[in-house]
């Protein structure tokens, strides 16, 4: 905690330093901003007397607005809105929840989904009673209004979380292939290939599920059976996953005992933009010479979240260049192709960078999202015949996954 | 109301001082004229209360792009309330709570436009004045950086504690709360700011060595 008289002390500097620049700027005169103020308040009247007239027409038709919204809606797939800004939502697009804000999704039936800081998320599809939804990483808090027939999934990884009408907290962490779920109100059920049998939670119980990875000697045992994709410019294996266990705390990766650069310790506290300008103080191109591989691909997420996709990209292929052939390297490539797939129309790249990661990790935590995506970046760039190869490997390796209603429809003839 | 009266309150309106005192003049009448909409009381406010204004928004957001849209906006909101002013000897405090929810608003519709994954880089407004040093003008920036990662309401009520050097029941009354709650929220920011303060190259300095971007300033 810091002691009042250090922040007293910086924040009376602060304040000199403000009082001085507020002396110092240039401002409007008291009749320029008294005219201002006049005009404000004149167009205001006059918008409030538009909006007054128009809501005296719209009165009328409102009612009967409203009993026709009431049947077609009944019909309609659910929409919904992004952000504080209610932005319109668009199914299949990455919504990312910045630190340390929360990003909420409002769905038309009152149901609604509250991405924590940090969490990224998608909309797959929508029907009348409901939506699938997937976290790509982080925690969600998901409030579903129960009505008759709902039909709503939360997808993280392998897990399909299935809904009625529940109030629960899901978080998805792909680096440890583990879910947990915290439920308040209601019951859902989660399944996964994994599973031995569907889990039901109710009110108040909460779980983590893991589908552990498989160690290479597993990997290496399981490739026989596994089933290789038709992949333009390497075979792609994926191993099968062995079954879940159920964790009983958050397992946590030690924290290395050398002492972090300060830009790595400003993005591990969700301030992105700090650390990347930090970063650049460092010397941004001198810091990717020296940093090892785990801080490198630090480098390059902090440089992606802060909305950097360059400086990412610079990050990401120094890991490449100076790693070949780690883990790392192949998450390096999964991300370039997340960046490709998320700048429209740069499919083509973003279909072999997924490929690169699935080639040099066929057994990798990330197989399941980069099959889907090159799959997605196949379709969306007009290569349909792959496209259809994917979907049917998809398809065999995960019938439910985040991905598996797309596959199906390429799939069918 | 003749000529004459309208001049020495005018005056006195002046001479009442920043810190929002009322001096001799009568506070129930002043508020009266602003009612009634008279152009000398609206004027006397303005002038009075601008620099009031003007500091508190910059303590709070830390720059100074839209400062004097959002200046004309606090006094346009002002001047349509201000029937709902029940004591007028709270009119500094009342102005200081449109100030803080101006400002509110300000940080949140920045926020607003940053969901999108890949957004626009923002523009980075100056802070400070061209002859600050640029150590200093890092310290600020950097200040700035790390409060902008605390929960609005909480950012709210400790760069008012902390920069503004308001009160704490003065802060609780600007942002409508208990005191209970501003304390709880300063102490949450303040917890924060520290431990994210601490981890930044152009602060941790500062709090070790205290005033060293001061001294170089002159």
């Amino acid at each position: 905690m810091a002691s009042n008289q250090e922040l007293r002390a910086l924040g009376r500097a602060l304040a000199e330093l403000q009082d001085e620049a507020l002396a110092s700027r240039e401002r409007r005169t008291t009749s320029e901003s008294l005219a201002g103020i006049h005009r404000a308040r004149t167009q205001r009247a006059s918008s409030a007397r538009r909006a007054r007239r128009l809501r005296a027409v719209l009165g009328v038709a409102s009612a009967a607005a409203a009993l026709i919204a009431l049947f077609s809606l009944r019909a309609r797939p659910l929409d919904f809105v992004v952000g504080k800004a209610r932005a319109p939502g668009q199914l299949g697009v990455w919504v990312a929840s910045p630190p340390p804000e929360q990003t909420p999704l409002a769905f038309s039936d009152g149901s609604r989904m509250l991405l924590q800081a940090g969490a990224q998320a998608r909309v797959i599809s929508t029907s009348e009673h409901g939506a699938r939804i997937v976290i790509e990483r982080g925690s969600a808090r998901s409030d579903v209004v129960p009505r008759p027939n709902n039909d709503w999934s939360v997808i993280g990884g392998p897990f399909e979380i299935r809904v009625t009408g529940t109030s629960f907290d899901a978080d998805w962490q792909p680096e440890q292939q583990t879910l947990r779920v915290t439920m308040y109100e209601g019951h859902v059920i989660v399944r996964a290939d994994c599973l031995a049998a569907p889990r039901a939670l109710g009110k108040g119980e909460s779980v983590a599920l893991s589908c552990p990875l498989p160690s290479v000697a597993d990997a290496s045992r399981a490739a026989p059976s596994a089933v290789t994709a038709p992949h333009s410019s390497s075979a792609v294996t994926v191993a099968p996953l062995p079954a879940a266990t159920a964790v009983a705390g958050a397992a946590r990766p030690a924290a290395a005992s050398k002492r972090p650069a300060s830009f790595l310790v400003l993005a591990r506290q969700g301030n992105y933009q700090g650390a990347l300008a930090a970063a650049e103080r460092a010397d941004f191109d001198g810091v990717c010479r020296t940093l090892s591989a785990a801080e490198l691909l630090e480098l390059g997420t902090l440089a992606r979240l802060a909305g950097n996709p360059k400086r990412a990209a610079t990050a990401y292929s120094a890991l490449r260049q100076r790693f070949a052939g780690t883990d790392s390297a192949a998450t390096a490539a999964f991300h370039l192709g997340q960046m490709a797939f998320d700048r429209a129309g740069a499919y083509a790249e973003a279909k072999q960078w997924f490929a690169t990661y699935l080639g040099e990790r066929p057994a990798g935590v990330l197989v399941p999202e980069a099959l889907g995506r090159k799959m997605e970046a196949e379709q969306r760039s007009g290569d349909l015949s792959a496209a259809r190869s994917t979907a049917a490997l998809y398809l065999s390796r995960y019938p439910a996954g985040a991905h598996a209603r797309l596959a199906a429809s390429l799939s069918s003839p | 109301m003749t000529g004459s009266p309208k001049v020495i309150r005018l005056a006195d309106a002046q001479k009442s001082g920043a810190r929002g005192r009322a001096g001799s003049f009568d506070p129930h009448e002043f508020v009266r004229a602003l009612r009634d909409g008279q152009p000398w009381a609206e004027r006397a406010f303005l002038e009075r209360e601008r620099g009031h204004v003007e500091r508190v928004l910059t303590r709070i957001l830390g720059w100074h792009a839209e400062l004097d849209d959002l200046t004309q906006e606090v006094f346009t909101r002002a001047f349509e309330r201000i029937a709902e002013l029940r004591e007028p000897e709270a009119l500094r405090g009342w102005l200081s709570a449109i100030t803080v929810f101006v400002a509110r608003e300000a940080i949140r519709r920045k926020r607003r436009r940053r969901w999108l994954i890949f957004r626009a880089p923002e523009e980075t407004p100056d802070l400070a004045a061209e002859s600050t040093p640029a150590e200093a003008r890092a310290a600020l920036r950097a200040f700035y950086e790390v409060v902008a990662t605390i929960e609005v309401d909480a950012r709210i009520a400790f760069t008012l504690r902390c920069v503004g050097g308001l009160e704490l029941s003065e802060i609780a009354e600007a942002c409508d709360v208990s005191l209970a709650t501003i304390k709880r929220r300063i102490k949450r920011a303040a917890d924060d700011f520290y431990v994210r303060g601490r981890a930044h190259p152009e602060l941790v300095d500062w709090f070790e060595e205290g005033t060293r971007w001061r001294q170089t300033k002159s």
